[in-house]
């Protein structure tokens, strides 16, 4: 275990470190958007190709909102803001796809109505990056040799809270556990009594709400603009393959892992090529075994 | 008249764009626009083909647009080759490319295959700005006027005949090239489709599996159909770079990739008219778009139209007034926007993000789609054949096979997680008889039939098919060997005529390849005919013949049954599995689907028959056998198993039957 | 209590159902028996509004449910337990049983004691009880079954349909499941018992109706039914 010990101990490590720490800030909100995919598709087997739009909705309307409110009273109403994005995303282009079973029109209903999202938000907020500021302080605590930014902690503390919020309300209350009815057998829970169209409407209106909420957090850190949600979208469905469309601890181990790869990408290969790592990580994942590294195997059935 | 249509249609539309140069009165800017929609046009009817086709979202396809386009002006730039160097360069790595991505593409379909088509796009985006040293990254590649003839002489003597001077002329050999190449493209699009590897594509759209069990393999058609539709791609980028003589990575970003496929839909899938109706309108719109007074006065007609469409459809019933209202207020909507904006030109994705919605839930087969409902003379024409052929030829004449057993099933075990599906099973198919396979639900036949199909893989025990070992293979080699199926439920190519879905399951039958397909040769020419010929002669004897130009969706579906009976003939099979055939058919359907299936055996064909009407069963096997919870309980004469108690013991339970003893 | 006329469904272009007719009186265990295909299952899932009828009426009570959505038949004090049990794998055993009694819950039906009924389904399952932190997807066959059948009865319903419990069980679990419905008809469940087990459903049945390719063969008493030798041919052919 030599190496190690001085792998610590080199200069060189401790930027290593450094980069192990952003990347799982990084990786937390990967984790974040690739939960939400999952919450849409566990009950209708749809995604909103348009969730890094309701990411970046989020965060500009955060932004917006913020000399008025303040941070923290800012913060319920992105939660609200983002639910009714969501719902809206739902009726106008899930809804109709799934009643004519048409998986491409929920598809391209999905990418239309995000293109138009961004569209209006570089209308409204123009197309250039703004900087969000940090309710916390810029300066980077110390933990022994690695120095993090108290927004990246933040990141983590937030994504988890979100997560963990989201998970309780799914175990603890009757609607929770309908919502997890629905996404086991989407049937069966109608014969409870329970309006699976309703519950569908819901997942939509809490994945863009941890969308949007991702979008505030991971704000200060990057900059705030009308593209940023799009490849961190792509990114997170990555990660969303990668863990496996049914399992939030999938979706954060392979949130950690690839944003781990990417910041130590950005630094060792070059800042331009940091995004490929995940993207090529899609291709052979889904190449290999497309349910997921994390993910049950169906059966065909004929 | 409607035979010459398409015909007279393509002539037209050559004249006209031949023409158009001079018609335009060398407007450069015209001239310019006309080009684009050509370059346009051959990437969406490549685009059509996975779209349409093969029934796939790709966000990919400006990334291959980009390798096109990089593939002619990187040449050019480190070596300096011109027009016919790029674009063959443009067309092979591109091609190259689509095969690549159909790696992952293979096993994953829907929405996985749009986020890998993605992320492709994404990745080749990055790699054009980042690889400087090949691409000269951010600052993008300049190139000069295009050169597409070069002998002196030629230029001269078409300068003198048409008068025209030097700089015009180099302006135009390049549209020239451009239209040209575009009528080349709709002409090889349109006989690919037509072709044996077209009809591959739609099936493996409409049914995988089916497709898989008619020995058309699944992988291999999609690389075929995304290596067609990249070469294209690289095509129409080869083009592009030299006609705006200058490429920059961010030109080929996921915007463009849903522009393309706007105009596929928007265009109308599956046709030739539409991508070029799509190329119009995507070529078009954004010059419409920068000039606010023709916007205002468009999104007045559309709303106009709107209302009309309203008025029309509230005449006529109630209930699709409903229905109609939000895309109509939708449309109206258009006007009070376009009249408070000034510069529209800012929201041009918004305005192409509300045509998706609104061609994907109102217009889902586009324009051409609209039309040919309008005008149905638009509807293409179902080629059936002239003549079929004699009864004879459709079956090999196969005689009696020496062996005793034809299919030996040893000791089969399939499982589930925990469920043993099937434990242990033994069967044995005599040759030229007719074997029922019964048991109630969930007692494992079908998982039976899968596995004979090679749809799974048996967790042990083997399968021989006269002496050859047939258990791990794939569907499509199983097929290959001679054992063809039917489907609980019906799998059928919805969107294929009867005749072509039969043609699917003589594909076995074409040697010609992908090239004779292209250049029409006599050989694929001859080979067409005889399938057809074939293909109108099984249909003729499952009594379906004169629904051979009808598409399978829209056939009743007892005749639906017999379809894909017919299906299953055209494999040629020495085994033909059943399953469930009566399911669903009236009294009348099943006394014909009786008389057919003993007609098949008189062919030489052996049958295994699963099925729950029991009459059909003890009236046609010669053997059955009773599986329950996955294991054979009994197996002999109808008669005999009819009456045993383990049996009757399994169908009805204990008590009745002793009360029937 | 139900009450069906002339129902006619299927799937998609196929017509399953030809046009039936038969009712459940309160109290009473009517049971359909039939051979495989012959249109059972399609029937319960049409009265539940897992499908939608094509036409024909079905009466619950006085209100015609044809055509609503399975949850507003639910609502309407319906519980189907359906083919293949289809529990909620992923939840435990108790929260399959609290889902049961959703509409309770939620305040659409009369909420009434909850908990007393859970102890009520131990009581009746004792399996459950051992079990009931344990993921319901671990369940062996015949615990699955009785869940689904405790689940279904934890909406207090007006009227139970039971889809083939005895499917996929071994002989003896059979002989469980049957006693349990026993159980059941001496509390005047009011019960629609779909079998293709058509012995055992015809000894605890008051009346029975025997179906065939989607259409009521012959209907009697259960007793009567029960040596009839068209029944077995009604299965097995031969008549």
């Amino acid at each position: 275990m030599d190496w190690i010990s001085t792998l610590l101990q080199a200069p060189t490590t401790s930027i290593f470190w450094q980069l192990v720490a952003s990347g799982v800030a990084v990786g937390m909100i990967y984790a974040t958007i690739a939960f939400g995919y999952q919450l849409t598709f566990a009950t209708s087997k749809t995604l909103n190709f348009g969730q890094g739009e309701a990411l970046m909705l989020g965060a500009m309307l955060g932004l917006t909102l913020l000399p008025y409110l303040g941070y923290w009273l800012m913060l319920p109403v992105i939660l609200i803001f983002g639910m009714a994005q969501g719902a809206v995303v739902e009726r106008l282009g899930v809804r109709p796809a799934i009643e004519t079973k048409s998986e491409f029109g929920w598809i391209m209903a999905t990418i239309a109505l995000g293109i138009i999202f961004r569209n209006m938000a570089e209308n409204i907020w123009g197309r250039d990056d703004l900087k969000f500021p940090s309710p916390l302080p810029e300066t980077a605590i110390e933990l022994g040799t690695v120095r993090i930014l108290p927004a990246e902690i933040m990141v983590v503390v937030g994504a988890l809270l979100m997560m963990a919020a989201v998970e309780t309300f799914n175990r603890r209350s009757i609607y929770g556990k309908a919502f997890v009815a629905t996404s086991n057998d989407i049937d069966a829970a109608g014969l409870m009594g329970i309006d699976t169209r309703r519950v569908i409407t819901m997942s939509y209106a809490m994945s863009s709400m941890t969308a949007a909420f991702a979008g505030v957090l991971v704000a200060p850190v990057t900059l705030t603009g009308a593209t940023m949600g799009a490849v961190l979208a792509l990114k997170a469905f990555a990660v969303a393959i990668i863990g496996g469309l049914d399992s939030a601890l999938g979706a954060i181990v392979g949130g950690i892992l690839l944003g781990v790869i990417e910041t130590l990408t950005g630094y060792y290969v070059s800042t331009g090529y940091k995004d490929v790592p995940g993207l090529i990580l899609v291709l052979i994942v889904l190449a290999i075994r497309p349910a997921g590294l994390f993910g049950r195997r169906t059966i065909k059935k004929v | 008249m409607a035979r010459a249509l398409p015909f007279i249609g393509a002539g037209l539309l050559a004249i006209g764009l031949f023409a158009f140069p001079f018609l335009a009165g060398q407007n450069s800017y015209y001239i310019h626009l006309v080009q684009m929609m050509a370059i346009y046009a051959i990437l969406i009817l490549g685009l059509d083909i996975v779209v349409g086709y093969t029934g796939q979202v790709s966000l990919g396809h400006a990334g291959l647009f980009g390798i096109g386009a990089y593939g002619a002006a990187v040449i050019f730039h480190h070596f300096g080759m011109g027009v016919w160097p790029g674009l063959l360069v443009g067309v092979i790595v591109t091609g190259i490319f689509g095969a690549v991505l159909a790696v992952p593409a293979l096993r994953v379909i829907g929405p996985y295959l749009a986020m890998v088509t993605l992320a492709f796009g994404t990745i080749i985006q990055i790699v054009i700005n980042e690889w400087t040293g090949l691409t000269n990254g951010p600052l993008g590649v300049t190139l000069p006027p295009p050169r597409v003839v070069d002998f002196a002489d030629w230029r001269s003597f078409w300068q003198s005949t048409l008068g025209l001077k030097a700089a015009e002329f180099q302006r135009l050999e390049f549209y020239y090239l451009c239209v040209l190449l575009m009528l080349v493209a709709i002409l090889v699009v349109n006989r690919v489709v037509r072709s044996q590897y077209g009809r591959a594509f739609e099936a493996l759209r409409d049914s995988p599996i089916a497709c898989d069990c008619m020995g058309v393999s699944v992988y291999r058609y999609k690389v075929y159909a995304f290596v067609v539709s990249a070469a294209l791609a690289g095509l129409a980028g080869a083009l592009f770079s030299w006609s705006e003589r200058y490429v920059s990575p961010n030109t080929y970003n996921f915007e463009l990739s849903i522009l393309f496929l706007l105009a596929v839909i928007l265009g109308g899938r599956k046709s030739r008219a539409g991508p070029l109706i799509g190329a119009f309108i995507i070529v078009y719109l954004p010059n419409v778009l920068s000039d606010i007074e023709l916007v205002r006065i468009m999104a007045g007609m559309i709303a106009a139209a709107a209302l009309v469409a309203l008025g029309i459809i509230a005449l006529r019933s109630r209930e699709k007034l409903v229905r109609a209202l939000p895309p109509v207020i939708l449309c109206l909507a258009f006007l009070p926007l376009t009249l408070n904006v000034n510069n529209v030109t800012d929201y041009r994705l918004t305005i192409f993000g509300l045509m998706i919605l609104f061609v994907v839930f109102y217009l889902p087969d586009g324009v051409m789609g609209f039309l040919r409902e309008v005008f149905p003379v638009l509807k293409p024409r179902h080629v059936t054949a002239a003549q079929p052929a004699v009864a004879s030829a459709i079956f090999a004449d196969r005689g009696l096979a020496d062996a005793k057993t034809l299919l030996r099933v040893e000791s089969v075990v399939m499982q589930f997680g925990g469920l043993k599906a099937l434990d242990s099973v033994k069967l044995a198919i005599a040759p030229g008889t007719i074997h029922g396979l019964i048991g109630p639900n969930g007692s494992g036949k079908s998982t039976m039939m899968n596995v004979l199909t090679g749809i799974y893989r048996p967790t042990a025990g083997a399968v021989y098919l006269s002496q050859h070992r047939i258990d791990g293979l794939t569907p499509s080699e199983i097929a290959g060997k001679g054992i063809a199926r039917t489907f609980q439920n019906v799998q059928l190519f919805g969107e294929m005529t009867a005749i072509e879905n039969v043609l699917v399951g003589l594909h076995h039958t074409f040697r010609s390849t992908l090239m004779d397909a292209v250049l029409r040769t006599p050989r694929r020419a001859r080979e067409e005919a005889e399938a057809r010929a074939r293909a109108m002669a099984i249909l003729d004897f499952m009594g379906l013949g004169q629904f051979a130009g009808t598409e399978a969706r829209n056939l009743p579906y007892g005749k639906q049954r017999m379809l894909e009976i017919a299906r299953a003939l055209a494999l040629d099979p020495s085994l033909l599995l059943l399953d469930e055939p009566a399911a669903g058919l009236s009294a009348p359907d099943i006394a014909e689907l009786v008389e057919i299936i003993r007609k098949i055996r008189g062919h030489g064909i052996t049958l295994i028959l699963i099925e729950h009407h029991m009459d059909v069963v003890m009236g046609l096997c010669d053997t059955v056998s009773v599986l329950d919870f996955g294991q054979k309980i009994a197996e002999g004469p109808p008669a005999k198993v009819q009456n045993d108690p383990r049996v009757i013991e399994a169908y009805l339970g204990g008590t009745v039957a002793e009360a029937a003893e | 209590m139900l009450k069906v006329q002339d129902l006619k469904a299927g799937y998609g272009r196929v017509e399953v159902l030809h046009g039936l007719s038969f009712h459940v009186p309160k109290g009473e265990l009517v049971t359909l028996i039939g051979s495989n295909g012959a249109g059972k299952t399609t029937t319960l899932r049409a009265i539940s509004g897992m499908l939608r009828p094509q036409s024909g009426a079905i009466l619950l009570g006085d209100a015609d449910i044809a055509g609503l959505p399975s949850h507003q038949v639910a609502r309407r004090g319906l519980a189907h337990s359906p083919e293949g049990r289809r529990i909620f794998p992923s939840l435990s055993v108790e929260d399959n049983l609290r889902l049961g009694a959703f509409v309770r819950l939620t305040g659409v039906r009369e909420k009434g004691d909850v908990e007393a009924d859970f102890d009520r389904m131990y009581d009746l399952f004792p399996r459950l009880k051992e079990r009931r932190a344990q993921q319901a997807g671990t369940l062996s066959g015949g615990e699955q079954q009785m869940l689904a059948m405790g689940r279904a009865l934890m909406s207090r319903p007006e009227i139970l349909l039971l889809d083939e419990p005895s499917m996929g069980l071994a002989p003896r679990l059979v002989e469980g499941v049957f006693d349990t419905i026993r159980r059941l008809k001496e509390e005047h469940v009011t019960m629609l018992l779909v079998e293709q087990f058509a012995a055992m459903a015809l000894d605890v049945a008051d009346h029975a109706y025997v179906l065939e390719n989607g259409r009521i063969r012959f209907q009697g008493a259960a007793k009567s039914l029960r040596n009839d030798p068209a029944v077995r041919s009604a299965y097995l052919g031969g008549h």
